[in-house]
């Protein structure tokens, strides 16, 4: 028989949210500790789609169900977790630069974000440079995310770097960029330090940044 | 028609790329400027198209065009054309969506998305509706204007998929797409069902039976012709692409003669065979999209297109480009090119016709 553990991933990995959001506070009743049930359960499961996607196995529409349910079940956990004393794995502050009002990659990136346990502050769209250096100074982000689907908006994402280093935390925060105007030589032209192909891949970069 | 040298000789050029002959040369739309005319930079945007409409004008963004196509020269297959459009997405404002231009910028967008699920759209077409409207007057105003000098494009139409991806949001359209797919045939098929009719009232509203039709691309044909596209599509699954994106096109391709996709992103490269099996599509826009490299470095796709039967349509290659290829069949290849001068534009005519002699 399938433990619940593996049910959570499993339903999670179909979009299944209200299921998830059952099986969840099913394994807290049965007494499983809650950081096992992120652990085991949702960002196992996160996980496995995030990989399926960077391999083309599965689409966008895939990858939100699974993060909507992801997240359905992360509401149950989370003030289990806060009364554990359970912290994130790292934090990170995302947007969509100014000017730039498409959201569907940033938000992506952001679930998978989440989906690897990190606290993610989502600034929205429109962005404007000052708002991401701001926002990580005052809530200690380690790690700034920038989308962009715009070629006439990427360049936001140099006074993005400018700002950090005006504002004196470049060597505290690491700039991710991404979106599908970006890559690499991009990121390396504006001085940021990292570029991903795809959202799954940024949420393992962000990852490592925070662990590092 | 303005600067056009031989209209019947264009147009007999046209028959033929829509049948895929050869000509003698691949078919070019080459534009440059008159000699001798200078014509001061007009505002050209959606932004002030849209600004202009709701103030009741039509006619001055007109205007503006017409000065600048009596000071353009047109070589191998270009005409002169006019956009009306007032918004990439007005297909969606058709059905309610309200949409802004802000000041400085060129598109004009849809503001927000009218619902946040699928059972809450009310995808009623009305004629009355007053995006359409204006629509439809700055295209009937248009082709008043032209008199025969230049065509007004068929509106660029961002139908199907695009218009719920614009009502919606791109995200709840995914989730609709695998929380209620039954629903969404059914909505999509409201979608699709209007297309043949508000096709053919801008059809008449810019005299096309007359004048044939020219698409946003800058193609031209005698018969009703249109670009279509589906950009949600690189979102989606093969699968899910074959459920709701092929039938759509379908769907469209009944209204028209002829058709040029517009085939936008890598990501959408996976319903590659499903597209090129649709046999009424006679030639792909191929755009690699934003950050991409051209269209010149993606040949091995390009060549793979002409083997299925399909012509390219390329908007992005230089002169040079252009005359030293060797690898794109000239009867299956269209390109679009804008050159500094008509010396420039004859001796770059006289070059290409030489090199296939």
């Amino acid at each position: 028989m399938m433990s619940i553990l593996a049910e959570i991933s499993e339903n999670l990995q179909k979009g299944k949210a209200k299921i998830v959001k059952e099986l969840v506070q099913k394994a807290l009743d049965e007494g499983f500790a809650p950081e096992q049930i992120l652990n085991e359960g949702l960002l196992h499961g996160m996980g496995i789609v995030g990989e399926k996607f960077k391999n083309n196995e599965v689409y966008v529409p895939e990858v939100l169900v699974a993060a909507r349910a992801m997240s359905m079940g992360a509401q149950i956990l989370k003030p289990v977790l806060a009364e554990a004393g359970v912290k994130a794995t790292g934090k990170v502050c995302i947007g969509t630069v100014q000017g730039d009002l498409h959201d569907i990659g940033k938000n992506l990136v952001k679930m998978m974000l989440e989906g690897k346990g990190l606290e993610v502050v989502d600034l929205g769209t429109d962005v404007p440079a000052e708002t991401f250096v701001q926002t990580a100074i005052e809530q200690n982000c380690q790690v700034i995310c920038c989308s962009a689907l715009l070629t006439t908006t990427m360049n936001v994402m140099a006074d993005v770097v400018k700002a950090a280093e005006a504002a004196g935390i470049r060597d505290k925060v690491k700039i991710m960029v991404g979106g599908a105007p970006v890559n690499q030589e991009f990121c390396d032209l504006i001085g940021a330090d990292c570029y991903t192909v795809d959202a799954a891949s940024a949420a393992d970069a962000a990852v490592a940044f925070c662990k590092a | 028609m303005y600067n056009v040298k031989d209209l019947e000789a264009v147009k007999k050029n046209w028959r033929s790329f829509w049948n895929h002959e050869f000509i003698g040369r691949p078919y070019v739309l080459v534009t440059a400027p008159k000699n001798g005319v200078t014509v001061e930079k007009k505002d050209e945007t959606y932004v002030k198209k849209l600004n202009d409409a709701r103030r009741g004008d039509f006619t001055s963004a007109v205007n503006d065009f017409v000065e600048k196509a009596k000071a353009t020269m047109h070589y191998g297959e270009s005409l002169p054309h006019y956009k009306a459009d007032l918004c990439p997405d007005q297909y969606a404002a058709f059905y309610g969506a309200e949409v802004e231009g802000r000041e400085g910028e060129y598109t004009t967008w849809i503001k927000e998305p009218v619902a946040e699920e699928l059972c809450d759209l009310d995808l009623k077409f009305d004629r009355n509706n007053a995006f359409f409207q204006m629509v439809e007057k700055s295209v009937r105003t248009a082709a008043e204007i032209a008199d025969g000098n230049f065509i007004v494009h068929v509106p660029d139409y961002h139908s199907n998929l695009d218009t719920l991806s614009a009502l919606l949001s791109p995200q709840n359209l995914c989730y609709e797409l695998m929380d209620n797919p039954e629903l969404l045939e059914e909505k999509l098929a409201i979608i699709n069902n209007d297309f043949d009719k508000i096709y053919k009232i801008f059809y008449e509203a810019g005299n096309m039976k007359q004048t044939g039709t020219l698409s946003w691309l800058n193609a031209y044909c005698e018969e009703k012709m249109s670009v279509i596209q589906c950009d949600f599509s690189c979102m989606m699954s093969p699968e899910q692409g074959k459920q709701f994106v092929i039938p759509s096109i379908e769907k469209e391709l009944e209204t028209i003669d002829r058709a040029i996709y517009h085939y936008d992103g890598k990501m959408a490269l996976c319903h590659f065979d499903n597209i090129m099996a649709l046999d009424r599509l006679n030639c792909i826009q191929w755009t690699p999209g934003a950050g991409q490299k051209r269209t010149i470095y993606w040949m091995d796709l390009l060549k793979k297109i002409q083997a299925g039967g399909k012509s390219v349509w390329l908007r992005d290659w230089t002169a040079e480009e252009i005359l030293a290829d060797k690898e794109l069949d000239p009867a299956l290849t269209a390109f679009v090119l804008h050159l500094n001068s008509e010396d420039e534009a004859e001796d770059f005519m006289e070059k290409l016709e030489k090199k296939y002699r």
